[in-house]
């Protein structure tokens, strides 16, 4: 350290800089025009114009030397440094010419100088600001006392950290915002953490790499543009083969290249073991749309190119299958085929990519399928293809002879670092071409809306087609960056629902959400608190979108309201009692019933499961498992999947998320023994009683301990007294008087000793209030109907109830 | 501000150590380089060797096969016919093919030879201008 300096001008950048300006600046080229321009009079005036013609042609190659010598030798950072004690040697020639006052180098103007260059204004922009702004708001607070060299020392740690060979503004900035004080003030303001911040660095390096664009005169762009002319000539059509697929040979490499990010690295080894056998080399990619299974072929064919070309053996012509041609645009297609495939056999290798398996074997005719069958087991020809899960079950796995001659490989959703990965890739490719930029945090909050509100198709996919309908929208609306709004848009747009409300209200949602359904429900309001208490912590929980947003397990006897707090509180929640989706488990009570929740593994049977295909149609839902001790305990082994992990893989293979519902289980499993315990201990706390009850339910087997421990709250119903069944009454009544108002215009005055008589009929201690809306519609309507028919009743008159009447 | 003339610190070690082996080694293997990078490409676009070796071929692989059974004399005439014809064809184009692909690599050679002279000779001309202008003038040479 005590032998390290820090001076930046007797550096290969610094003499860059300066030859550059000195001599192949624009103002060098009027000084070669100045000088040169007495010899042009001479020459006019003798006529004499060969040395001035060899003059200006030495000045223009000296000038394109001099250029070539700074460009490659004094502005490359990847020379050799002049010196290894200056830490100015390591200093970039961006940085060093955004530097101001290089003889007396200070923390200010590194800051300065940092913020200026491409990559610290990529990098501030990341981060949602501009280097107008971080400096305004940062400047101040650093020293312009401070000595460099112990700073730049740390700045030296920061670039190897970031595995870069020279000092860059992104390690200078990244020194700056680890000092925390006034910069993690100004973070704080933009949401930035400091990972995001290295997660943005990490870009932006990648950004860096890949934003060279080729220029069209450029060797391997001409072989691209061109094509391979002169061999596709010499080997011709294979004829039928060349009507059937596209070629796609010359261009695998450059196109896994150009991708930029690997994914599935995984799956990609085991399909290169795979095709690199002497037999069964086929391989079947099973997941849903968006997942990269195309991706995932085409850098498996790159990278079988790369150790064909490496080894020096003879190079497998890569080929896609025009399915749609093959099936609708030729006569006799199994001929086709067979023709094309045979004289393809015996041409050399081949790879042949079937776009999706699912769409050929629907249309194949049984010759069509035998010849593709065969052809499988053909040593010169791997097949490569896709499907989704469940039509690899519909389509595949009902002929086991095809299914045999495939390996499987399952291909997921692909995790958050990945997907970003994938995301940062499209962004800078449509930034290229759109002209629109977006930030960090807007792309974090691309990507867990996509997750949230998107069902269908898989990651990367999904978020990358609303990366792309936002860059879009933004460009049309005559805007430069994207924002949260067209976020939204586009994923309301894709969702089929508007997630502004949604998303934006859930926070005021849980805020009221008590107070709306105490009114609603009567004599639970300990049970309430506790649910609504329970969805407010769930969604602060470190968990929170990776389980369901709250699962619930309602005990108590029956008619308290168990169901009926299920069905307010989807219609406060979600905005629709629609959106309950009630499963009656007295329907589940065999070991066979588990079909109805995972669908039939009997490929031929085409029947979804209700739960999945309920759920998938609507995420944002409730689900009531209504009378959840009734069920088979393999139905309820199910739903360990679902509670656990929020998700549930049929028996197609196929995932459902349940992330974004509420699931509620209610259940009268030891009423009998509530009913006793409260006649009995009427002292004790609700606590205590709910741990008996617990207790009591695992003794006699009800539930199995790690059921009941799935659940985020186990919530008790007490048994309804007297004066809330009262109250229950009046409520009923109230909606009951208004309806008929509203509709028909008669104002009805109910007595109290009706009332009471109601409440007679409609409760008792051990049914709740179940049977109290029978008694009023009992009553109420049954006296309304003769009382009718026995008067002539206009809009506006008031019929009074009493006892004596009913 | 007399800190600029820091540089001339460091340029003797640029001219030496670095200009001199970047102008006679560095660059000219560099232009080599890309003399073959464009000549190869060229190859790739048209393939000199594949245009060669299927010069008579017939064009685009397009033939006639008599598979009938039997000896037909206007089934046989007719496949005969179409087979040379597509033979001279594909002779025809891909002759074409053949002189523009020499060409480029004629050009491509010439022209990056030529500039690797020039880089080599430049230093010589400076010299030699130099020489001219300056010594040659004062001993009677005019330019």
């Amino acid at each position: 350290m005590s032998e390290c300096s820090f001076n930046v001008r007797p550096t290969r950048a610094y003499a860059g800089l300066i030859l550059h300006r000195v001599f192949v600046s624009w103002f060098s080229i009027i000084v070669y025009t100045a000088a040169l321009v007495p010899l042009g009079f001479s020459s006019y005036t003798s006529g004499k114009y060969l040395l001035l013609g060899i003059i200006i042609a030495l000045i223009a190659f000296g000038f394109h030397i001099e250029s070539l010598f700074i460009k490659h030798k004094l502005i490359d950072d990847e020379e050799k440094v002049l010196s290894k004690s200056n830490l100015g040697c390591y200093v970039t020639y961006e940085m060093v010419s955004h530097l101001h006052g290089r003889g007396h180098i200070t923390l200010p103007k590194l800051l300065k100088a940092a913020a200026h260059t491409t990559r610290g204004k990529f990098i501030l922009a990341q981060m949602g600001t501009t280097p107008k702004a971080f400096i305004a708001a940062c400047l101040s607070s650093v020293d312009k006392k401070e000595l460099v060299l112990p700073f730049m020392s740390e700045v030296a740690d920061i670039a190897k950290e970031l595995e870069e060979s020279r000092i860059a503004s992104n390690a200078v900035l990244l020194a700056f915002f680890r000092r925390k004080g006034v910069f993690t003030d100004f973070m704080n303001e933009l949401d930035i953490s400091i990972d995001d911040l290295e997660t943005i660095l990490r870009w932006e390096k990648f950004h860096k790499q890949v934003d060279i664009v080729e220029k069209f005169w450029e060797p391997q762009q001409l072989v691209r543009s061109f094509g391979t002319i002169g061999r596709s000539w010499s080997q011709g059509y294979t004829n039928d083969l060349d009507v059937i697929t596209e070629d796609i040979s010359g261009s695998v490499i450059w196109r896994e290249e150009k991708r930029g990010v690997i994914m599935h690295e995984k799956e990609l080894e085991s399909t290169v073991q795979i095709i690199s056998r002497a037999s069964q080399r086929n391989a079947l990619f099973i997941g849903k749309t968006g997942v990269g299974r195309h991706t995932m072929i085409e850098n498996v064919t790159a990278l079988l190119r790369k150790q064909e070309m490496s080894k020096g053996l003879p190079l497998t012509r890569i080929v896609v299958l025009n399915t749609e041609m093959l099936l609708s645009g030729v006569d006799h297609a199994d001929k086709v085929l067979l023709r094309a495939l045979a004289k393809a056999e015996k041409s050399g290798k081949f790879f042949l990519i079937v776009p999706n398996i699912a769409v050929f074997l629907r249309s194949a005719e049984g010759n069509l399928r035998s010849v593709f069958t065969k052809f499988l087991q053909s040593k010169n020809i791997t097949i490569c293809s896709v499907a989704a899960p469940e039509d690899y079950h519909t389509y595949v796995k009902v002929d086991p002879t095809l299914d045999s001659m495939f390996e499987k490989l399952y291909i997921d959703d692909t995790g958050d670092d990945e997907t970003l990965a994938a995301l940062y890739v499209e962004y800078f490719k449509l930034k290229r071409k759109y002209g629109v930029t977006l930030t960090y945090r807007t792309l974090n909050l691309l990507l867990d809306l996509t997750k949230r509100y998107i069902n269908k198709g898989g990651l990367p996919g999904k978020a990358i087609d609303i990366l792309s309908d936002s860059m879009v929208a933004t460009r049309n609306d005559g805007l430069k960056v994207v924002d949260e709004e067209h976020i939204r848009k586009a994923i309301s747009l894709k969702a089929h629902m508007d997630i502004s409300e949604v998303s934006k209200d859930e926070k005021s949602k849980l805020v009221t959400l008590a107070e709306k359904l105490q009114t609603t429900v009567i004599g639970q309001e300990v049970a309430i608190d506790a649910l609504v208490n329970t969805l407010k912590r769930a969604r602060l929980d470190i968990n929170a979108g990776k389980r369901a947003m709250g699962t619930f397990l309602f005990l108590g006897p029956t008619g308290v309201g168990k169901t009926y707090t299920a069905k307010i509180l989807a219609k406060e929640y979600f905005g629709s009692a629609d959106a309950l989706i009630r499963v009656d488990m007295n329907e589940y009570g065999s070991e066979e019933s588990t079909i109805g929740i995972v669908g039939d593994p009997d490929p031929s049977v085409t029947a979804q499961s209700f739960l999945t295909k309920q759920v998938q149609d609507n995420p944002f839902s409730l689900i009531l498992l209504d009378e959840i001790e009734k069920a088979h305990p393999k139905v309820l082994n199910l739903f360990l999947q679902i509670l656990d992990e929020g998700m549930l893989s049929d028996s197609r293979g196929v995932k459902t998320d349940f992330k974004n519902t509420i699931i509620i289980a209610t259940s009268n499993a030891g009423a009998l023994f509530i009913r006793d315990f409260i006649k009995e201990n009427q002292q004790k706390s609700r606590e205590d009683f709910k741990d008996a009850l617990v207790d009591t339910i695992l003794e006699q087997r009800i539930f199995t301990p790690e059921f009941v421990n799935r659940f985020d709250e186990v919530i008790l119903y007490y048994p309804m007294t007297i004066e809330n069944a009262i109250k229950v009454a009046l409520l009923m009544l109230d909606g009951i008087v208004t309806d008929i108002e509203e509709k028909k215009g008669y104002k009805i005055r109910i007595a109290e000793d009706v009332i009471v008589e109601i409440v007679k009929q409609g409760y008792s201690i051990e049914f709740g209030a179940r049977e109290m809306r029978r008694a009023i519609l009992d009553i109420i309507e049954n006296f309304l109907a003769d009382y009718l028919l026995e008067h002539d009743v206009k809009r506006g008159d008031v019929i009074p109830i009493e006892k004596k009447d009913i | 501000m007399l800190g600029i003339f820091q540089i001339f610190w460091v340029m003797p070690r640029l001219l030496v150590g670095s200009m001199l082996p970047w102008y006679f080694y560095e660059q000219p293997m560099r232009i080599l380089r890309m003399y073959g990078a464009y000549a190869g490409a060229w190859l790739e676009i048209l393939s000199i060797k594949h245009l060669l070796m299927t010069l008579l071929s017939p064009w685009k692989s397009i033939t006639d096969e008599n598979d009938h059974p039997g000896f037909n004399l206007e089934r046989w005439a007719q496949a005969i016919t179409l087979n040379i014809t597509t033979r001279v064809i594909g002779f025809v184009i891909r002759t074409i093919a053949l002189a523009f692909s020499l060409a480029i690599q004629i050009i491509l050679f010439v022209g990056f030879f030529i500039y690797l002279g020039l880089w080599f000779l430049y230093p010589v001309a400076v010299i030699g201008l130099g020489y001219m202008y300056f010594i040659g003038y004062s001993v009677g040479i005019h330019v």
